[in-house]
């Protein structure tokens, strides 16, 4: 604010200082190039601002997602073989109750079972929560589930689905968000900027299409009245929130068609994302419950040897669309949170217009409240006001 | 002596009524400052805290069912394999070890992947005790706070669709509402932090230079004694004060004299004498009694202004700042005094331009910024600080009214604001050798619309005092109205063209009204207005035509804003239109005053200690990042003792948790169970804490960062004044 004040009156001497005659009759010849100057300086400032913060942030993702995948590759995950010695613990300690144990004996054999299992299962809770997704590193950290890390971590979303484990992996991300983050937000107040100038634009044109008034009576009408100059200039919160009431639903008729949620699965994942809550329970392309994986998985177990190049086939054509739906996704996601900001700098005006309002209404009645106050108790004020006036 | 003496009677005459009236005021502004503090800050946090109790008390009324059937469905998975497990041994006729273990392996991986899919779909903490739960009011609560602050661990979540809604309109609901929270409570820390650097900073200061001030406190202690000897009022000791220090300006030297015979120092003074001493004006008065005619005047007008606009509603955020302000203005007064004398001894020694530039350079700038910087863009650079010194005195002037102040504090103001006038003069005299000054000084002294609006003012009151007085009720009744029209020109004239549905009073009394009050706010808000309604106007072309239009009409508004200024009409109705004119100055008036404290504070602050301290800023960006990084790496040893991590995992969550990422893969409530309400009550109030203390360090880096990287992308080309302006519009 200080600074804006300072840069302000400047001009205004500048025009003072240029209010001679040399400056009028310099005036016609020097405005087409200065305005030429000025629209390649806007256009320049446009491109190097909106065009190209977007595209610093598209490919700040991807190097961040190929940094991602190169370092966490090299993790090596010793849990798949604890797991795997687990089972095969469990197996021989079964085996050895079967012989142990007659076949007769059911009861007996029922709670030996019982306990194995019930300390089998605990060990693999273990396990799971200490990260174990059934899956190797480099299925995990595919190029579109790192660059999906990617945008969680610039845009403070965080699902946390896939974690770095390694400590150069921790590292290089805490590293990674601060000088992401500030991107974002320079990205989220200019796109929101620009969205809502573009928003207020097509309303006071959808406004102006559905008054049929002439030219010249609007112009009376200006001159005249107060809520036609409010209702120009003032997007309505109750528009701004239609927006992103159709985006989020546009988002989640694609989602549950894609992921194979359900709708209200889908709305949640939408909400929560663009909210930047991000709890991680739905995650698209780099979900463990992808109903892909699990009719994948379901398949192979039924059919442990003749279903292999089915498999292989089904498997390809999952990974391209994969691909494409995590391309989608991304622009989703960008785009959403420019939605939001556009509609944050919206309300913000209306909200900012009603506070002060309110604001004026309390000062009247304090002005009130203080004159009434001071005509009950006024007798030092006239020997005051005596000596003024 | 006796013409000061009856000069200075009247002041002596207002002194008893003042406390009485200043006392009972204060009580109730004292009151309203109270009753703000507490429904702005005390209530909003009681808000906070209780949305996230009743979402507590809600999610865990919501979810915890279904974590009990979750828990019943693993124990019927065991039971189920038990059952598998015995009818493969049962229908088996002969059992073979490596067949039948790897029957049941292919059982177990079966029933992992049904683990895996219960842990992470199903939210099963892999406990089976019906006892334990992970949804208790602790775990709940925590899960609100992680909502609301939208770090969203995903440790624990809704897994019923009632709650899944549910958490979409909490969250729709407590988002903006702990972003309100947070941004009233980071802009509190903000100043009380403001404050607690400037309080060091200063006695710093002072502690550094308490030796060389010795030799100038025992003048002004002698100084002190000779004003004791003649016990005078306190009003009249003030002048006499004030008396001297102008005798010792203008006894400066021969060269000084030609600042005071300034035109504009002239017009003020014809001013001061139409409106106060009319009756006793003589020809041609001296400098001297000139300029303390000045300072005499300056009382009453700023009494007025303080009783009249003291009363208005105000925050808490503002008073504290101005009190803090205030108390840092009363400590620079002294610095002001030590300055100017210095100032008089090295003009003495050697009187030249380059002792004046060495005087006061522009500390905002950086050192590496101001060692390039050319001597040309010096000139160019102090003609501009002249030119923002001068239209910012009416902003000064009008932040300084809506000040409350006590009756002590009046006086220093007083004095306050001759210490700060003074050292404008050696900047006028430098700037006298330049030709833009002086092409600049005499349009305005030869301007028309001045003096016609002075003739105007004379007019109206000729007019006021011509009729006779009416009655002792209604007299008491119009003089009420008009101290409260005049206490409140600025929001009455905006609401008479916001509400045109009241009933219109009567028309001459309103007529009157409004003149004389538009009148007196015109005169204290000359340049002021000029700018607003060049603004206004601006404002409202751009509103009226899309934006693809900015660039072909952004020559219309100088050139409506020019004429504007030379004409100096009032506003026609489109310039008068509510929304732009109530914003651009209200907008308007706080820039002004920030810009006036940062001037007085950097200009004092370098000129003094210039050697000492070359890089002091009000707040620097790097304390305020070694204050976050502080804080997580004290986190870091904090979680790491509490949880038995490592330190990088610490540091790794902290940072995770206080950028508002939160993976969940380090959560404090996993790990140990027995603790885990100690662990889920620390991490929330670190959490809370440190995001508060990220909102303060935004409010007190991003404006010196906005400005940093605007002069950087000006001094590379890539910005211009014309497009700055564009983009604040």
């Amino acid at each position: 604010m200080a600074s804006k004040f300072q840069r302000k009156p400047s001009p205004g001497g500048t025009v003072g200082m240029g209010g001679g005659p040399s400056s009028v009759s310099s005036t016609p010849s020097n405005q087409p190039r200065k305005r030429v100057k000025r629209c390649c300086r806007n256009f320049v400032t446009f491109m190097c601002t909106q065009v190209g913060v977007g595209a610093l942030i598209v490919i700040y993702a991807i190097c961040g997602a190929f940094a991602f995948m190169h370092i966490e590759r090299q993790f090596v995950d010793e849990t798949a073989g604890h797991v795997m010695e687990l089972r095969q613990n469990c197996s021989q300690q079964l085996w050895s109750i079967t012989e142990q144990h007659n076949i007769i004996d059911r009861r007996r054999w029922t709670e030996a079972t019982n306990d194995v299992l019930r300390e089998y299962q605990s060990q693999i809770a273990g396990v799971v929560k200490h990260g174990y997704v059934g899956r190797s590193p480099e299925q995990i950290w595919s190029f579109p589930a790192a660059l999906m890390f990617c945008l969680s971590v610039i845009t403070m979303i965080g699902y946390g689905n896939m974690v770095p484990r390694t400590p150069w992996g921790k590292g290089f991300t805490v590293i990674y968000a601060t000088f992401g983050i500030p991107l974002y937000i320079l990205y989220f107040l200019n796109m929101g900027r620009v969205l809502a100038r573009s928003f207020k634009f097509l309303y006071r044109s959808l406004h102006d299409c559905t008054q049929e008034h002439p030219r010249l009576d609007r112009m009376d009408a200006l001159e005249g009245g107060v809520g036609m100059t409010r209702k120009k200039v003032i997007v309505p919160s109750t528009a701004c929130l239609w927006v992103i009431f159709f985006y989020v639903l546009t988002g989640t008729v694609m989602f549950a068609n894609w992921e194979k949620w359900s709708l209200l699965n889908s709305f949640y994942f939408c909400m929560t994302s663009l909210c930047k809550i991000g709890f991680g329970d739905f995650v698209p392309g780099a979900s463990l419950t992808t109903s892909a994986d699990v009719n994948a998985a379901t398949q192979k177990l039924q059919e442990d040897i003749s279903a292999d190049p089915a498999e292989l086939a089904q498997l390809q054509s999952v990974a391209a669309d994969q691909h494409s739906k995590l391309a989608i996704n991304f622009v989703y996601m960008l785009l959403g949170m420019g939605l939001v900001a556009m509609c944050r700098n919206l309300m913000r005006e209306e909200v900012r217009l009603k506070a002060r309002e309110m604001r004026e209404d309390a000062k009247l009645c304090m002005e009130d409240t203080r004159l009434r106050f001071v005509g009950c108790c006024g007798n030092p004020r006239d020997a005051y006001e005596d000596d003024y006036y | 002596m006796s013409g000061r003496r009856a000069q200075s009677l009247p002041a002596h005459m207002l002194e008893p009524a003042k406390p009485q009236r200043g006392r009972c005021v204060a009580a109730i502004c004292f009151s309203w400052k109270v009753l703000t503090c507490i429904v702005s800050h005390v209530l909003l946090v009681l808000l906070v805290v209780s949305y996230c109790v009743g979402g507590a008390y809600l999610f865990q009324h919501l979810e915890r069912p279904h974590e009990l059937e979750v828990k019943r469905d693993i124990q019927n998975l065991r039971v189920n394999l038990t059952e598998n497990i015995w009818l493969l041994s049962d229908d088996a006729v002969v059992l073979r070890e490596s067949d039948w273990m790897a029957n049941v392996s292919k059982h177990l991986a079966n029933f992992e992947k049904q683990i895996l899919t219960a842990i992470k779909a199903d939210g099963w903490d892999g406990d089976e005790d019906l006892r334990k739960s992970q949804w208790t009011f602790a775990g709940s609560l925590f899960y609100s706070i992680i909502v609301i602050t939208t770090i969203g661990y995903g440790h624990i979540s809704p897994r019923t669709d009632w709650g899944k809604v549910t958490t979409i309109f909490y969250a729709i609901v407590g988002i903006p509402l702990m972003l309100i929270c947070l941004s009233n409570i980071g802009d509190v820390m903000a100043t009380s932090f403001r404050f607690l650097y400037w309080r060091i900073c200063c006695y710093v200061c002072t502690r550094t230079a308490k030796r060389p001030r010795n030799a100038r406190s025992r003048q002004r202690s002698m100084r002190s004694q000779r004003h004791a000897r003649s016990q005078p009022p306190p009003s009249f000791r003030r002048s006499m004060k004030m008396t001297q220090r102008s005798g010792n300006d203008s006894g400066l030297g021969p060269s000084m004299g030609h600042a005071y015979s300034d035109p504009d120092l002239r017009t003020m003074g014809r001013g001061y004498d139409d409106r106060e001493f009319g009756h006793r004006s003589s020809g041609g008065g001296r400098n001297r009694r000139q300029q303390q005619q000045q300072h005499l005047h300056h009382d009453p007008r700023q009494r007025h202004t303080i009783y009249g606009d003291g009363y208005e509603t105000q925050t808490l955020n503002r008073s504290n700042r101005y009190s803090s302000r205030q108390r840092q203005r009363d400590r620079m007064r002294d610095r002001h005094t030590v300055e100017r004398e210095r100032y008089s001894r090295s003009h003495l020694d050697a009187g030249s331009i380059e002792d004046f530039g060495d005087m006061q350079p522009p500390a905002k700038r950086a050192a590496s910024v101001r060692s390039v910087r050319s001597p040309h863009n010096q000139e160019s650079s102090k003609a501009s600080r002249e030119l923002h010194r001068l239209h910012s005195a009416p902003g000064r002037s009008r932040a300084k009214s809506v000040d409350p102040r006590h009756v002590s504090s009046h006086y220093e103001d007083v004095d306050e604001d001759v210490v700060r006038k003074t050292p404008i003069i050696p900047n006028r005299y430098a700037l006298d050798d330049f030709g833009g000054n002086r092409r600049q000084a005499a349009p305005r002294s030869q301007s028309m619309p001045r003096s016609a609006h002075q003739r105007q003012r004379q007019k109206d009151r000729e007019r006021e005092r011509s009729p006779q007085p009416p009655p002792q009720s209604s007299y008491r009744q119009q003089h009420d109205r008009r101290a409260g029209s005049l206490g409140r020109q600025s929001s009455r004239y905006g609401n008479h063209l916001e509400l045109p549905d009241y009933d219109a009073p009567p028309p001459g009394r309103d007529h009157r009204r409004d003149r004389r009050g538009h009148s007196q706010g015109r005169y204290e808000d000359y340049v002021e207005e000029s700018f607003d309604e060049g603004s206004l106007y601006g404002d409202n072309n751009y509103e009226d035509y899309p934006p693809e239009r900015h660039h072909s009409r952004s020559r219309e508004p100088k050139r409506n804003r020019r004429r504007e200024r030379a004409e100096r009409l009032p506003p026609s109705p489109r310039i008068m239109s509510p929304m732009g004119f109530p914003v651009q100055r209200q907008i308007r008036r706080r820039p002004s005053y920030d810009y006036d404290d940062d001037d007085s504070m950097y200009g004092d602050e370098y000129g003094d200690y210039g050697d000492l301290l070359p890089k002091d800023r009000p707040v620097p960006i790097w304390l305020c990042v070694f204050l976050v990084v502080s804080y997580i790496l004290g986190g870091a040893v904090l979680f790491a003792y509490w949880e038995n991590w490592s330190f990088l995992d610490s540091a790794y969550f902290c940072f995770i948790t206080l950028t508002t990422i939160g993976f969940g893969d380090f959560v404090p409530a996993k790990g140990v169970k027995d603790e885990s309400e100690q662990s889920i009550a620390y991490c929330s109030l670190y959490l809370l804490f440190g995001i508060a203390l990220l909102a303060m360090s935004f409010n007190l880096v991003q404006e010196e960062f906005i400005a940093n990287v605007k002069e950087v992308a000006r001094r590379l080309g890539i910005l211009k004044d014309d497009d700055d302006e564009q983009d604040e519009d």
